[in-house]
């Protein structure tokens, strides 16, 4: 919010440099930096303000403030007695909850002109568009002195009077924004005789505005309850200057001061005041006493403030002392309820700066994340294996995750800024698509990222978020078993058991090239159909772990073996398999029943190619004899290989 | 004529009795002998092997059997006999520099790049704030981020209907999810740790939180908070003071100053802003600071005794202070990165600056 710095000094004479008044202001919570306009001696303050304070949404309210910050002197208001006039204009209050009090004033004699230069220029200033004198003195008068009023053309009303009431179900209105409303029966209305004439605190209608033709005019100035004018104004889409003050809370004096001041205004137009004072009342917030103790003040601060200072502060903040300690607060400071609400204002009016600090000590041990380790100890490992850290958005494209997770059930944005962004991700991957794209647009040919993000979806009706792994890598030699071994790194850091690699059989995934390790690690080569859909090459990998089996199991423990101590002997062999027969076949056949001193069996090279059949390929395994007892006689070594090779054939190998 | 290897071998692990030297001069004879041989010989295992070498066998059998009177001749001819076959195989392992030459390699081109991939520099910054509240004796705690409207708004004193609600542009859930929200800030975490535990109480909570706001240079619709509580006895506003001036020398260096400005959240009171002073003008005033020579940082102030009640602490027993920062807010100032966005988009061209 823009105030000016001479509509200020109208009630703070005596302030002069708008940086001056910024830093002061800012330093007390009332966040303001320096605006000088385009002519020097306009000078302004742009306002950052706080939703606690209505009381500030207005040059006399700033003022009201400076006066308090500053300690110089508040000019009082002199708003003119109301002249006579016929009778009071009728007003009903059919609901005194959502409306605590309904002033209402009858002019005559209107010829509705532009405003005054001095008037629009203040208007313009403020980023306000003149409309006419009329409309112009209430909205000035809002910028003024905070209270929001309105104008209807008296002879638009049907009956002749103001009814204050819930609107009935069907009934409709076209405010001043030309927009036809239904209303809904919880919103506060005013109307006529026969209809709605007005959204309460909110908008006024179309039917019923000032207009060149207008010759009488009512006035009116009201204060409405802050939830009824905030769910109203939410319900039709609207937020105007006068709802986002009694949302807020308006200072229910307030209503008629404001009457009074434009009423005058009017008297200067010309505008004779024909019908006196309607004055309905409801219920309206009353300043309740709050009890302050010097004790508490020193509780809180850490420092005691001098009786005197404090008191000084409040009063300067509008506060009266009462018996025993109790403060009244004033009416246009809905925020001050309680005691601490006092302690706030004699803190900030002392100055935070002057309270001392101190770091204070604790007992007690410091405590990590449980599985901040083992997650640190993943990002570390994947960081060392060239995998660079990121971090991707939480939302997704519905149509896009149901691809990667069909079977999940989605969380639903019921407000979202897009349809890409419509749920949250039920599946990292297509987020990690999206960050390898981005940068094969901008020629980082090799992509290599990590992800330890989350996934979010519903279990029958409760959201969950697993934590999961993701990996993702284009090119740069990546291929199913190196994958296949990063992926055996992540998961070999924790003490889980897991059966062997089985098939992905996941339809974003190349069927012969990917593979799961049950529900822990999903990974593979992307889909050729997909990498193609997402103008990505074919050699695009990707892996996803779900995190939570793996942090439940904790780390692995580390179980120390003595190294052996005699040499052992390796023996290699180069076999022809039919590509029916898998390494899993081959390993299970080497292992069981076990050969007497074989350590270990590993498959060297696999070859297919020039020289092999097709149907066929070669593999080269290397075996490695040893025992813990004694060095290995050749015999021995020589008999365990002669079984390996027996057993190989078995599987129906050729030996090359 | 030298001897054969094995010969020599061989008389080597003679003992002492059956090789008949009578004199120093018979001694240091039989020694030339192996000193002839060695000349030619290529196999440094034969004379230095640690079990079956022929300096070890003249140690283990002429040395140990020789009378008294002799070892100590014998012992100096072993020795030198030793050095010299140590000397001929070294100088037959290293080839003449010259030999080397051709091997050179320019040591001007650049090293090969190791595999080593930056963390990213949102959750370094991240870690880095956690771990200076870990030195402190903080606690890390964390919670979903699909949180109840409960957790989110009304246990820290944002009732329905509240302004403040409005203003922090909440993401909704649904259908099916009445009640949940995203969490728009990580302070819900302050309630799920009061409620599980009593005071002494001071808990860090870094986490993912989410606002409705559409993406540009400073908003997303996702970043990073770290929340800070810590509810004691005696503790009171100088507690949050010199708490946050130290997070602030220790993350932007020691020559920083800070100051607090009043200000205003549902779930703190007094409440304030933490501003330090431009890390990169020294609070002279330059653009990052719009020349005011201050960064404005973070939020914070005293638990508000309203939320105490939400726990069931008692307020007139307990007090607290609570701060709560944008993680990539942080990054920004520290690294000068003038769009939020680019933390989100993978783009190693800027990850990889960040080593």
């Amino acid at each position: 919010m823009k105030v000016l710095l001479d509509w200020l000094q109208e009630f703070v004479p005596g302030v002069r440099s708008v940086e001056h008044l910024a830093e002061r202001l800012s330093l007390a919570g009332l966040a303001a930096t320096a605006a000088s306009e385009a002519h020097a001696e306009a000078d302004a303050l742009e306002l950052d303000l706080t939703s606690n304070r209505p009381d500030w949404l207005s040059h006399y309210g700033v003022a009201r403030e400076i006066a308090a910050v500053c300690n110089v002197a508040l000019q009082a208001w002199t708003a003119p007695a109301l002249p006579a006039a016929r009778g009071p204009v009728p007003v009903t209050l059919e609901d005194p909850l959502g409306c605590g009090r309904y002033c209402a004033l009858l002019f005559e004699n209107v010829r509705v002109a532009d405003s005054k230069p001095a008037i629009a220029a203040r208007l313009q200033r403020l980023d306000q568009r003149p409309i006419n004198d009329i409309a112009d003195l209430t909205n000035y008068t809002l910028w003024e002195m905070g209270h929001p009023t309105h104008v209807f053309d008296a002879d638009t009303l049907r009956g002749h009077e103001i009814r204050v009431r819930r609107a009935r179900k069907g009934e409709k209105l076209t405010t001043l924004d030309g927009v036809a409303r239904t209303l809904d029966p919880a919103d506060l209305v005013i109307a006529d005789a026969e209809r709605p004439i007005a959204l309460a605190g909110v908008m006024g209608g179309e039917d019923t505005k000032v207009t060149a033709a207008t010759r009488r005019v009512v006035l009116e100035s009201a204060w409405f309850d802050p939830a009824t004018v905030r769910q109203c104004a939410r319900r039709h889409g609207l937020h105007t200057d006068a709802s986002h003050r009694f949302e807020r809370g308006a200072d229910p004096e307030a209503a008629l001061l404001a009457a009074r001041l434009i009423a005058g205004r009017m008297a200067s137009l010309g505008v004779r005041l024909l019908g006196g004072l309607g004055d309905a009342r409801g219920h309206l917030p009353v300043p309740q006493p709050i009890p302050l103790r010097a004790a508490m003040i020193e509780r809180m601060l850490g420092k005691a403030v001098e009786a005197e200072e404090a008191s000084r502060s409040l009063r300067a903040l509008g506060c009266e002392p009462l018996d025993s300690g109790r403060w009244l607060p004033p009416t246009w400071r809905p925020d001050l309820v309680r005691e601490i609400d006092l302690v706030e204002e004699i803190a900030r009016l002392h100055g935070y700066e002057r309270f001392p600090a101190r770091l204070p000590a604790f007992a007690g041990a410091a405590e990590p994340l449980p599985e901040a380790a083992l997650r640190d100890r993943i990002r570390q490992q994947m960081r060392g294996r060239g995998f660079a850290e990121a971090v991707t958005i939480s939302f997704a494209s519905e149509a896009e995750c149901a691809r990667f997770a069909p079977e999940a059930a989605p969380v639903r944005v019921l407000n979202p800024l897009s349809q890409e962004s419509a749920i949250l991700r039920t599946s990292s991957l297509p987020a990690m698509l999206h960050a390898l794209l981005e940068n094969l647009h901008h020629g980082v040919a090799a992509p290599r990222l990590f992800e330890i993000g989350k996934n979010y979806q519903l279990a029958g009706s409760t959201p969950i978020e697993p934590r999961v792994l993701t990996l993702g890598a284009v090119a740069g030699g990546m291929d199913f078993p190196r994958l296949k071994g990063e992926v055996e790194a992540v998961l070999a850091a924790f003490a889980l058991s897991l059966p062997a690699a089985e098939p992905a059989s996941h339809a974003c995934f190349h069927p012969g090239r990917s593979a799961r390790f049950a529900d822990a690690a999903l990974f593979g080569q992307l889909h050729s159909e997909l990498a193609r859909a997402w103008k990505l090459p074919a050699e695009t990998w990707l892996a996803e772990f779900a995190l939570e089996p793996l942090y439940a199991a904790g780390p692995r423990p580390v179980a120390y073996q003595p190294p052996p101590r005699y040499p052992a002997s390796d023996r290699d062999f180069s076999f022809q398999f039919n590509v029916g027969v898998t390494w899993a076949q081959v390993d299970q056949a080497l292992r069981q029943p076990p050969i007497a001193n074989l350590e270990s069996a590993q498959p060297l090279d696999v070859y297919r190619g020039v020289g092999i059949g097709g149907g066929e390929y070669s593999l080269l395994i290397r075996a490695r004899f040893q025992s813990p007892e004694r060095t290995l006689r050749d015999d021995e070594v020589r008999a365990g290989a002669d079984e390996i090779a027996r057993r190989l054939r078995a599987l129906g190998g050729a030996q090359r | 004529m030298p001897k054969s290897a094995a010969e020599l071998a061989a008389w080597a692990a003679a003992p002492w009795a059956k090789l008949g030297l009578r004199s120093e001069a018979d001694l240091e004879a039989a020694l030339a002998e192996f000193r002839a041989a060695l000349a030619s010989s290529t196999d440094r295992d034969a004379w230095l092997s640690r079990s079956r070498g022929i300096v070890r066998a003249l140690t283990d059998h002429w040395l140990k059997t020789a009378p008294k009177e002799w070892k100590r001749a014998l012992g100096a001819g072993i020795n030198a006999l030793r050095d010299a076959v140590e000397a001929h195989f070294a100088a037959a392992a290293a080839p003449a520099a010259d030999a080397l030459a051709p091997e050179a390699v320019d040591i001007t081109l650049p090293g090969t790049p190791a595999l080593a991939a930056p963390a990213h520099p949102v959750l370094q910054v991240r870690d880095e704030i956690v771990s200076i509240f870990l030195r402190l004796g903080y606690a890390v705690a964390d919670g979903p981020e699909i949180e109840t409207v409960y957790y989110n708004f009304e246990a820290l004193n944002i009732p329905a209907g509240h302004p403040a609600r409005e203003e922090q542009d909440t993401l909704y859930l649904g259908p099916g999810l009445d009640g949940y929200v995203l969490r728009t800030h990580t302070s819900p975490v302050q309630i799920r740790t009061m409620e599980r535990r009593r005071p002494p109480v001071r808990v860090i909570v870094p986490g993912k939180v989410y606002r409705r706001d559409a993406p540009d240079a400073t908003h997303s619709p996702n970043f990073h908070q770290i929340e800070g509580l810590a509810v004691d006895e005696h503790l009171h506003f100088g507690d949050l003071k010199g708490t946050l001036d130290h997070f602030a020398r220790e993350f932007f260096g020691s020559g920083v100053r800070t100051r607090l400005r009043p200000s205003y959240f549902q779930f703190t009171e007094p409440s304030a802003e933490l501003d330090v002073s431009c890390i990169f003008c020294s609070g002279r005033g330059c653009r990052t600071c719009k020349h005011s020579g201050w960064i404005e940082l973070l939020g914070c102030g005293l638990v508000d005794p309203a939320v105490f009640g939400f726990v069931d602490y008692d307020p007139e027993r307990f007090a607290g202070f609570a701060f709560g920062m944008g993680v990539e807010r942080m990054a920004m100032i520290r690294y000068q990165v003038d769009d939020i966005q680019r933390f989100y988009s993978g783009d190693l061209r800027f990850l990889e600056q960040f080593r």
